[in-house]
């Protein structure tokens, strides 16, 4: 079978599996004890206010309506008619709103964790037995056993009360609200390029400085508590490789040791790392509850933790379907770039 | 009487010729509140939010402090920037008790907390001292009845349970639901004689709760998302060292350790519990015991959904509580507010633990107005407060919020938040004195007049509020603060009738203002005053009425559903339109929030409260029935009103022109306001 022939195969088994992935969020949610409505209403609320909400939300018509009008949402990727049963707001507006902080703080804080921690293996693995490959396998025990709430908590208090050097609190400047008064409360995009019928805003220096700024604290622990894993395992992947013929063979040709480090040990350790990178990257939506709660960061982490106190389940399983469908296209992607890093695997 | 007459007469030449004296030219007047700005930043923690004041990022915070802050914040580095406001509230927290004769789980036979001994013996087992010092940190007043005890209304001559096991037992053992009246005494309560389940153990019996047959018992929830409340509810479950909890005097309990995401619907919807760890926002009149807990509040309209979820169905409090709903006078009120307590003790329909005596807090950087039983979150603060070292007006005040506002929605929304952004865009008849929280003051009034009426309907005398608007005030858009046009006594007329029509938030306010046979509010206008008539005589009606956000016709008129986040789902901009002392400018949704000051708001910046000791008589305000202009200063039209109303008398601080309050305007008020001539604020 050739890559076309995988690829497609694969595409055929990620849908089905994004179908199951669309019933099984409906049921779970259909099949949740209790009366929805029930967690929304207060002392007082009157009969004509909780049927106005049931009607909202459509818990008026029968299952099997709801559930095909999921699937077509969900599929189309239309949240604009899908309302939460919490803020009565479409989950578009919330997305929109949410979707850019947690790509900062959890694309960020991924990447560059997960490039530190390689390098840092690759090295560890190298000097294996030293005193350096021992601090470094020590420092990231140290720094993945802190519980994140605990180093936020302390980093607040250090940079945040006693330095003031960052600001402890929010995705970006709240000061922009009063600045930026008459156009948003965000400073104006720096360009607009309109592409296919859309308009793309390419943000300001100014907004980039800011959600930068602001994101320091957050994506610092989140990189502290994520490198330790990406070194442990990058530097087991690499003493599994570095005693392999090819290495010392490379080595015996003359080769510089960067160039056997990086490209004959790392690329053929590469395997588990791209499925790591894969499930990382597909879990990147999910956010990050706690450092988001401690950091008042509103992301998608935050919003699914409220989402579960408050039972939104319109909220719940839009978020659900979203980190699935990135975790499947996420592998889907990784399948494939096995093939092309390593020429040994075959399709079929 | 000739003394009275010289006396008069020479203080009337003085007014003359005081008035022939040209009045100092008025300074330029700045227009609402001091700071220009209010910036509202959100915190999904108080945890969060505190540390936002420690880091300085913010100048005030929204909630009471925990014990650990107020300690902290109490030495040094902290209270070199952070000064704490004392806090007491208007509020309990309780130990609810299901007074109603079953409940879902059990259905068919009687409840053990549908007996009154059987509550008694709860109420005996609540060390209240203790969970105030042991739990809340000393932080806390204790609470005997649901009335606060510094409160005209409470009675001091009430018996209160004390912690006292042995005396539970006893209660117990006497009627038939234990063995053995010693607490010492290991036994199992049982169901008493004359029970269909007399005989057998609670603990065999009461396994369809929540947790089964596992943990059976009464079904009590505590809150997991409020630890002071949840350490209180296990307390009395389980006791400790020094303490016997429920379970030890044989009571079983089946513990839910649960939010209030889940606890709400089970106890105030389904009403499915036995107890419940309860707290309540109350109010400076006492007329909320009608409105929380008489049995006609057990299914108020048509929804299962009620205030009294605890189920209290009783013929005496449903009396008294109605006689204090609707009283002549204020010491009719008092009795029954009295009375009321004295079943409300006997009957343990609840029981109330403590109420929130403690601090509040800001950077010192701030010059604030903290009101009692508010703290520095009430509403004249946000109008009042100021940064001296930006000057009496100007500036931005940086606001810590806990949470988001659930809903923009000044008919319907419900939750703390939403109305402390709600109440700075939509004002209201009537204001609170900031100085002495039992006076009122006129707001969008400039004064008022109490009478009655003949209900045709019941032929009984009933009560007739008159208030008369300002003119001058203006409703306002909510991009640049710009004049929409004139809030109008059509205005007022139509607040209530829509709140009417649509059963709002408030409907309080309306509900008991006589509806015409066509289904009209009886409310009449003649010029710039609105007469209210009610359908029933109450003393509190003056509040029912002058506490209902004014909203304008021209928008609200073509709102037909006003469900929503924001009526009909509108945007928030285009639907928060009022006259309040700020505007809406922006919200981002979890970060930040802005309110504008209102340049066009009908009422001049306050004083400075340090300075100027008179500024508790800011109402004298409403002497020169108009104050549009801003001008507050004591002239020659407060001497006449004085002068015109010598010799009325009243209960003290009732008629405005008593100055002294000692219950008459005489000759003293007059010199009072005579020597404070020209006084401003």
């Amino acid at each position: 079978m050739g890559l076309r022939e995988y690829i497609i195969k694969r595409a055929v088994f990620s849908f089905i599996l994004i179908l199951f992935v669309i019933v099984l969020n409906f049921m779970i949610f259909e099949l949740m004890p209790g009366r929805v409505e029930e967690m929304f209403i207060r002392p007082g609320m009157r009969r004509e206010q909780v049927d106005a909400l049931i009607r909202l939300w459509e818990l008026d018509q029968p299952a099997w309506t709801r559930f095909l009008k999921m699937v077509y949402n969900l599929l189309s990727g239309n949240f604009v008619n899908t309302y939460s049963y919490r803020s009565q707001q479409p989950i578009s507006i919330e997305i929109g709103m949410r979707l850019l902080n947690t790509m900062i703080l959890i694309g960020t804080s991924t990447v560059i964790s997960m490039v530190l921690g390689i390098l840092l293996g690759v090295i560890s693995a190298h000097k294996r037995g030293g005193k350096l490959d021992n601090t470094l396998v020590l420092m990231s025990l140290a720094t993945y056993s802190f519980p994140t709430f605990w180093m936020g908590m302390l980093f607040i208090l250090v940079f945040s009360i006693q330095l003031h050097w960052f600001p402890s609190a929010h995705p970006y400047p709240t000061d922009w609200q009063s600045i930026y008064r008459d156009v948003g409360g965000f400073p104006p995009p720096a360009a607009t390029i309109p592409i296919g019928g859309i308009s793309i805003a390419i943000p300001s220096l100014t907004e980039i400085q800011g959600r930068v700024y602001h994101s320091i604290l957050p994506v610092a622990v989140l990189t502290l508590f994520q490198y330790g894993g990406w070194l442990l395992l990058a530097r087991a992947s690499v003493l599994e490789t570095i005693t392999e013929d090819y290495v010392t063979t490379a080595r015996a040709k003359g080769l510089k040791e960067r160039t056997v480090l990086l490209k004959h040990v790392l690329k053929n350790a590469s395997l588990p790392l791209i499925t790591s990178a894969a499930l990382s990257f597909g879990f990147m939506l999910s956010g990050a509850i706690i450092t988001e709660g401690v950091f008042s960061y509103r992301g998608f982490g935050s919003w699914i933790w409220e989402s579960v106190q408050y039972k939104d389940f319109p909220v719940l399983s839009a978020m659900f379907f979203i980190i699935a469908l990135c975790v499947i296209l996420a592998n889907f992607l990784a399948d494939i770039l096995y093939g092309v890093i390593d020429p040994r695997i075959k399709y079929g | 009487m000739k003394n009275k007459f010289v006396i008069l007469s020479i203080a009337l030449l003085a007014l003359l010729a005081i008035s022939a004296i040209p009045l100092p030219a008025q300074a330029a007047v700045t227009y609402g509140p001091r700071m220009d700005e209010v910036l509202i930043k959100i915190y999904g923690s108080d945890t969060a939010e505190f540390a936002a004041l420690e880091a300085q990022e913010i100048d005030l915070v929204d909630w009471p402090l925990t014990p650990t802050e107020i300690s902290k914040w109490s030495a040094p580095p902290y209270n070199t920037y952070i000064a704490l406001d004392p806090y007491r509230e208007i509020g309990m927290w309780q130990v609810d008790i299901n007074n109603n004769l079953t409940m879902l789980s059990y259905p068919n036979w009687p409840s053990p907390t549908s007996y009154v001994v059987f509550r008694r013996a709860i109420a005996y087992m609540v060390d209240k001292p203790y969970i105030i010092s042991s739990i809340v940190g000393g932080y806390g007043a204790q609470m005997e009845t649901p009335i606060m005890p510094w409160l005209r209304w409470y009675d001091t001559s009430i018996t209160p349970y004390t912690y006292n096991p042995a005396a539970a037992c006893q209660i117990l053992f006497d009627n038939g639901w234990r063995d053995s009246p010693d607490p010492d005494i290991v036994t199992d309560v049982k169901f008493p004689p004359g029970h269909p389940l007399a005989g057998q153990k609670l603990k065999d019996v009461m396994t369809n709760g929540p947790s089964g047959p596992s943990d059976p018992g009464l079904i009590f929830y505590i809150r997991s998302d409020h630890s002071l409340r949840r350490q209180a509810g296990i307390l009395l479950t389980n006791g400790d060292a020094t303490h016997k909890g429920l379970e030890a005097i044989g009571i079983p309990i089946d513990l839910q350790d649960v939010p209030r995401q889940v606890s709400s619907p089970k106890v105030m919807f389904q009403k499915d519990f036995h107890l419940y760890m309860g707290g309540w926002s109350l109010s400076r009149d006492p007329d909320y015991l009608y409105d929380l807990w008489h049995s006609d509040q057990m299914n108020w309209e048509i929804t299962e959904f009620a205030w009294n979820y605890v189920n209290i169905n009783d013929a005496l409090w449903d009396q008294y509580t109605a006689a204090l709903k609707r009283p002549a006078t204020l010491e009719e009120a008092e009795i029954n507010a009295k009375l009321a307590q004295q079943r409300f003790v006997d009957q343990a329909f609840f029981i109330p633990i403590w109420t929130t005596l403690g601090y509040m807090a800001h950077n010192k950087a701030l010059h604030v107005l903290n009101v009692d039983s508010y703290g520095v979150r009430n509403w004249w603060n946000i109008f009042a407060v100021n940064k001296p070292s930006v000057g009496v007006t100007g500036g931005q005040l940086r606001w810590g919020f806990m949470h988001d506002p659930e809903a923009l929605n000044v008919i319907y929304s419900q939750w703390v938040w939403d109305w402390q952004v709600l109440d700075k865009i939509y004002d209201s008849l009537l204001a609170m004195n900031p100085l002495n929280i039992a006076v009122d003051m006129p707001w969008m009034a400039s004064g008022w007049s109490v009478g009655t009426w003949t209900n045709p309907d019941t032929g009984q005398m009933s009560s007739k509020i008159s208030y008369t608007l300002k003119t001058g005030i203006k409703w306002v858009n909510s991009t640049n603060g710009a004049i929409l046009g004139d809030v109008t006594p059509e205005d007022v007329r139509f607040s209530f009738q829509y709140v009417y029509d649509h059963v709002g938030w408030n409907y309080p306010s309306v509900a008991d203002i006589y509806v015409n046979p066509d289904g009209s509010l009886k409310i009449e206008i003649v010029g710039n005053t609105i007469t209210f008539y009610e359908s029933v005589l109450s003393v509190w009606a003056l509040h029912w009425v002058g506490g209902l956000p004014i909203i304008p016709k021209f928008l609200f008129q073509t709102i037909a559903d006003p469900h929503g986040y924001t009526p009909g789902n509108l945007g928030i901009k285009e639907t928060m339109i009022g006259s309040g002392a700020h505007y809406f400018s922006g919200y981002n949704v979890g970060v930040s929030m802005l309110l504008l000051a209102n340049r066009n708001y009908f009422m001049p910046i306050v004083p400075n409260t340090d300075t100027d000791p008179t500024y508790i008589k800011i109402d004298w305000g409403i002497f020169k029935g108009n104050v549009k202009s801003g001008d507050w200063t004591v002239n020659v039209l407060d001497l006449i009103v004085v002068a015109g109303q010598i010799g009325w008398t009243g209960p003290p601080g009732d008629i405005p022109a008593d100055i002294n309050k000692d219950g008459s305007v005489n000759v003293l008020d007059l010199i009072i306001v005579a020597t404070n001539l020209g006084a401003s604020w």
